[in-house]
């Protein structure tokens, strides 16, 4: 062979192994018949319900699994109702919960569902491998033992094949919203139990989809599980295309691959206007992102970095009036957000109309800052901003930045990505941080109680240390009452004087503003405001349709 | 021959495990993924039983030992952040999409920069040789991320085209942007050597033989052009095999490729240990492989050059 | 040892020393417009204080994303001027492409050195651990230490420090190699052995006879990898590892911009611009040198 020979059969070795990688590829499920096609940034991190903790994996299994009861809209409020369990009950004393089953749900590999599955299921939670026991643990008893070693008695009993029974160590109200988490979903134990099949990968339900494919980085397929309970489902299949870049959605939207999609930064009202306002979907959802001071309480007292900004909540409150929200909500995020005027997202259960928010003053907040001991920001230290790496936060603080440091408060950024975000401000609290926290379910105690318990400091949830008695003692009070209109007083109580001692200076309730072609049926009428991102956790998807 | 190919063959080994206690160092500095996987509110108690889950209550030295145990039985072990999903698996979806960029690629910069070289070669300091060294010098001068974003803005954004990102499988349309952008660059290293080696071969007495003989010029050169051209195309392969794998990653994350690259930069952000060390260990057994073909390709090509004394 | 230093001297005499051709090399036209590039953004770089229109952090709020005009280049989407913060990125870009540079050279030559002078297994082992750190692709080992090396609290220097350090450490191993084959042939040649006979140091035999007649390859290889490292600092910043904001790299500003490359072409044009216009200029300068001083040996 001479070397033109070689060179040749490179350069044709070289096209042709290109071009049949390209157009033949590994064969994959094809999308033919009434899918719809929805987009998500990442992958999900998995499907299985026990390690769920980010709302896409949270927004793709709730189409593959059901639980005993879920979030059902009633007036303004969103109450736990029957879902796999027909009807429950709870027992005057707040401790004896009983399920009776809907009899014939089937999982989607045929077997039919019964109060054992609920036994394993629960128990599963409190297994390992599972991120979630909180939702559990304490509450049920026998549940901290249990989940030490499983061979400890667990307050959940099958009566029989069709009653369901869990008992708890105290009332505890929110208990049975914990039930309504996709966590708490069952699972068939020949399933989850199957090394063989890694059950994050390959989930077994009972939902309206059943699991189908899931290409890493490229997309995942549900289809149609024609013996759902509730009704065979209208369409074929939900498939979830994985498109990293927000500006590639959003084209992809508009050549009409896709059913719905965010919008990127920058592009809201461009790309609403393009889309007409029937395929415009705005509402606001339970999430209050806030900027977090970091309290020298207790063990951190000798903490130097956290003074003077968390020992003097002058300075706080001036800073709360000198941030834009209006500029925040309106310019940077294009109306995706609404000016926090509080703690609880409006519309939850327990929040107060009326608060009077923050509108920004730069003269009271000066005004403020002299009055704190530095009047221009003469003599205050530099403090860090820690925050999250990603392009939407970084764009906000530095909008927050320039507005602080007008009032003369000197502010440094400093970006971490998420793990290492959740590390710091977990081990130890933070002069300041930018965080957001979304309602697990709709009951102020995921809030109130959950970030600012002093029980809860660090990883549990009050990562800025703050510690007042009467917030505990309002808190735990309202836990352990069951009607909202006697837990709403103290609620009302307890968010007021955090409000003025400021841990947190919250910033914005986030407002999803997302395109959803007018043909898409079911989605839209039933949005709730947990339904983040383009998922739709909380939408019934077997009554979707595209017409 | 032989005892050559045996000697480079084990001298890769102390390179792999290298690679990989390199990999495993960097990822326990890194820390562990547990608190990305647990989100905002968790108690103690339950991280300790996560983290022993994923074995993060043993020793390093431990950990490490048991990685390589696995290792040499061809095991990557599982995605901590992908919850369980095979390593290997993941890995090789990626590679088959990044081969598909990087062949493609390849192709471009081999028909582009062979032929740009023998135009330049032919006549030298002409205004074709300037064009091509301009082309050249500046092609080295891109960065591969730079390149995409101005053709997406000529192509998608104004031609409408090619898609603006994103990946089907099957479908060549999508590949055509990143694979034009990540080779542009290398065809402007080929085009430069192919020029210079042309020009040298030109000047040759046989070439001035074959014109006196009346072959005519274009045959004569373009069959010199064609031999002579073999040796950078392999060289400039062989080297730039490195940095295709390195363009590669900003390519993938421009064009939103689910390559190697965007996983591996995915997992380095996510804390993934067992991603980030499988990927680097894959990577670089396919850098010495690579190496070690160019190596064998040259004393199969020159037989100047020559091994195994 | 009087006498032992006057043979040592005159056996350095024998030594053949590279003849200074800068000169020549800047007779080019073409090296004299890269130089001028060179130092024109190294001035706009450290004047940028000075120089620059506006601050690199100041918002103009209502004057978001305005088109090339009452700001000369534009503005971005929080409304900062894109001239003033391309300058100030400029720091950043030339800071780490240089002193990455400096690092992988430090580290490619005690290392050559060592291994070429030595040989036998020193040369074995820091061959092998050359290979292995050369079996990485290379921006993918920066991505990995960028990304540990990201502790609280982290200055501004210590982040860039991080970035110099990243880049030198991937980047020394062709470094290496050549420098070892130089000292291989130089090893060999009469004066050296010379010297060795006459019971010099390895140390005075390294730092007198072999490296001299290095400097000029190091010096080329070194210049051409000026550019590789601004380029390997634009895409640690493209991947969002780059320094914190709102300090701006070009690799930072890119990535900004690539949510409006629809509508706002110039935030990302023009940094883009300036990271391929920098990069040219020290490649070319490098060209220029390679053709000037070593027009054989290097090419």
């Amino acid at each position: 062979m001479n070397r033109i020979g070689v060179l040749a059969a490179i350069v044709l070795g070289v096209a042709g192994l290109f071009l049949y990688l390209a157009i033949t590829g590994f064969s994959s499920d094809s999308l033919d018949g009434k899918f719809l096609r929805l987009a998500i940034d990442t992958d999900p991190k998995t499907l299985d319900p026990i390690s769920i903790t980010d709302t896409i994996s949270d927004g793709l299994a709730r189409k593959v699994f059901n639980g005993l009861v879920k979030l059902k809209k009633d007036g303004d409020a969103y109450v736990p109702t029957g879902d796999l369990a027909e009807k429950f009950e709870i027992s005057p004393d707040g401790t004896r919960y009983t399920f009776w089953l809907r009899k014939g749900v089937k999982f989607h590999n045929g077997r039919e569902v019964k109060a054992s599955d609920f036994v394993y299921s629960i128990g599963r939670l409190l297994g390992p491998g599972s991120t979630r026991a909180d939702w559990v643990k304490p509450f049920v008893k026998g549940s901290e033992a249990f989940f030490k070693d499983p061979t400890a008695p667990l307050g959940v009993k099958a009566v029989d094949d069709y009653t369901l029974e869990i008992e708890l160590e105290k009332p505890f109200a929110p208990f049975i919203q914990h039930l309504c988490t996709v966590n708490l979903s069952v699972v068939p134990k020949e399933c989850a139990d199957d090394k063989s099949k890694p059950f994050a990968r390959n989930p077994v339900g009972t939902g309206p989809f059943k699991f189908s494919e899931w290409k890493d980085s490229e997309r995942v397929v549900l289809r149609r599980f024609d013996d759902y309970f509730k009704g065979r489902p209208k369409l074929d299949g939900v498939a979830f295309l994985i498109v990293k870049e927000p500006i590639t959605r959003l084209r992809k939207y508009e050549n009409g691959e896709l059913h719905a999609t965010d919008i990127p930064n920058g592009k809201v009202k461009e790309a609403t206007a393009k889309a007409g306002p029937e395929n415009v979907l705005e509402y606001t959802t339970w999430r209050t992102n806030y900027i977090g001071f970091g309290m020298p309480n207790g063990k951190y007292a000798d903490h130097k970095e956290l003074q003077p900004y968390g020992s003097n909540k002058l300075l706080r409150q001036a800073i709360s009036y000198a941030i834009d929200r209006e500029y925040l909500c309106t310019k940077v995020l294009e109306g995706r957000g609404v000016p926090a005027k509080g703690i609880l997202p409006p519309g939850m259960p327990a929040f107060k109309e009326g608060r009077p928010g923050w509108p920004h003053d730069l003269e009271k907040a000066k005004a403020l800052l002299a009055e704190a001991g530095y009047p221009e920001g003469k003599g205050l230290p530099k403090i860090t901003l820690l925050h999250r790496n990603d392009e939407n936060t970084k764009m906000i603080v530095q909008a927050l930045q320039q507005d602080m440091e007008k009032i003369g408060v000197p502010v440094e950024l400093q970006a971490r990505d998420w793990n290492a975000f959740l590390s710091q401000v977990d081990d130890n609290p933070q002069p300041m941080y930018v965080l957001g926290w979304v309602a697990d379910y709709g009951d102020p105690d995921n809030f109130l109680f959950v970030l600012f318990h002093t029980k809860q400091w660090g990883e549990a949830g009050n990562n800025t240390r703050f510690s007042n008695p009467k917030v505990d003692e309002l808190v735990e009070k309202a836990r352990g009452l069951a009607a909202m209109t006697d837990r709403a007083p103290l609620y009302h109580e307890a968010e007021s004087i955090i409000l003025d001692e400021m841990p947190w200076v919250p910033t914005y309730h986030v407002r999803n503003v997302v395109l959803l072609r007018k043909e898409v049926k079911g989605i839209r009428e039933h949005i709730t405001p947990f339904d983040t991102g383009t998922e739709f956790p909380q939408i019934d998807f077997h009554l979707v349709d595209i017409e | 021959m032989h005892t050559y190919l045996l000697r480079r063959i084990l001298q890769t080994l102390p390179v792999l495990v290298g690679v990989a206690l390199i990999a495993f160092v960097f990822s326990e500095l890194a820390g562990s993924p547990i608190r990305g996987l647990l989100g905002q509110s968790t108690s103690e108690d339950i991280r300790r039983k996560v983290e022993a889950y994923y074995g993060f209550d043993k020793s390093r030295p431990e950990r490490f030992l048991n990685y390589m145990q696995r290792l040499s039985k061809g095991d990557l072990g599982v995605s901590i952040v992908q919850n369980g999903e095979p390593v290997t698996k993941l890995l090789l979806g990626g590679l088959a999409v990044t081969a598909k960029l990087a062949l493609g690629a390849i192709f471009i910069a081999i028909v582009l920069g062979v032929s740009l070289g023998i135009l330049a070669a032919r006549r030298p300091n002409s205004l074709i040789d300037y064009g091509a060294s301009i082309f050249a010098s500046v092609g080295v001068s891109f960065p591969a991320f730079f390149l995409g974003i101005l053709l997406i803005m000529v192509f998608s954004v104004r031609l409408k085209l090619l898609p603006i990102g994103g990946y089907e499988e099957g479908q060549v349309k999508y590949l055509i942007l990143p694979c034009v952008s990540l080779g542009l660059i290398s065809t402007a290293s080929i085009a430069r050597l192919t020029r210079n080696c042309m020009i040298e071969a030109l000047s040759k007495d046989f070439v001035r033989l074959a014109r006196a003989k009346g072959v005519s010029e274009w045959s004569a050169v373009l069959h010199h052009a064609l031999t002579n051209a073999l040796v950078p195309v392999i060289t400039v392969i062989g080297n730039d095999f490195a940095s295709l794998l390195t363009g590669a990653v900003l390519t993938e994350t421009v064009f939103g490729l689910p390559g190697i690259g965007l996983k591996l930069s995915r997992a380095i952000f996510s804390h993934d240990l067992p991603v980030v060390m499988g990927a680097c260990v894959v990577l670089s057994l396919i850098f010495v492989v690579a190496n070690l073909l160019v190596d064998l390709s040259y004393s199969f090509l020159d037989p100047r050059i020559r091994y195994g004394d | 040892m009087a006498t032992d230093a006057a043979i040592l001297t005159a056996a350095e005499r024998l030594a053949p020393r590279p003849a200074p051709r800068w000169a020549k090399a800047l007779r080019n036209p073409r090296t004299i417009a890269a130089l001028a590039v060179i130092l024109l953004t190294l001035a706009m770089a450290l004047c940028a204080p000075w120089l620059a229109p506006h601050g690199y952090k100041d918002q103009y709020r209502g004057e978001e994303n305005l088109a090339p005009g009452a700001y000369l280049l534009g503005t971005d989407d929080l409304g900062r001027d894109i001239l003033s913060r391309m300058m100030y990125g400029a720091q950043v870009s030339l800071a780490v492409g240089l002193c990455a540079t400096l690092v992988s050279m430090l580290i490619g030559v005690a290392v050559g050195l060592l291994s070429g002078y030595f040989g036998g297994w020193a040369d074995s082992v820091l061959m092998r651990f050359t290979d292995t750190i050369a079996a990485f692709p290379s921006l993918l080992l920066a991505m990995a230490i960028t990304a540990v090396y990201d502790r609280p609290h982290q200055t501004m220097a210590e982040r860039i420090a991080v970035l110099i350090f990243a880049l030198g450490i991937v980047g020394w191993t062709g470094m290496a190699r050549l420098v070892r084959s130089q000292v291989l042939t130089i090893k060999g040649e009469d004066y050296v052995n010379a010297a060795r006979a006459l019971g010099a140091e390895d140390r005075h035999i390294i730092l007198r006879h072999v490296l001299p007649n290095c400097v000029s390859p190091i010096i080329v290889v070194a210049t051409l990898a000026i550019g590789g490292n601004i380029l390997g600092e634009a895409g640690l910043s493209f991947l969002g590892l780059g320094v914190q904001a709102p300090f701006p790299s070009w690799g930072g500003m890119l990535a900004d911009a690539r949510n409006y490359v629809d509508t706002f072409w110039w935030q990302a044009v023009f940094p883009g611009t300036a990271i391929v216009i920098t990069v040219l200029a020290f490649n070319l300068f490098g060209d220029s040198l390679r053709d000037a001083l070593d027009p054989k040996a290097l090419k």
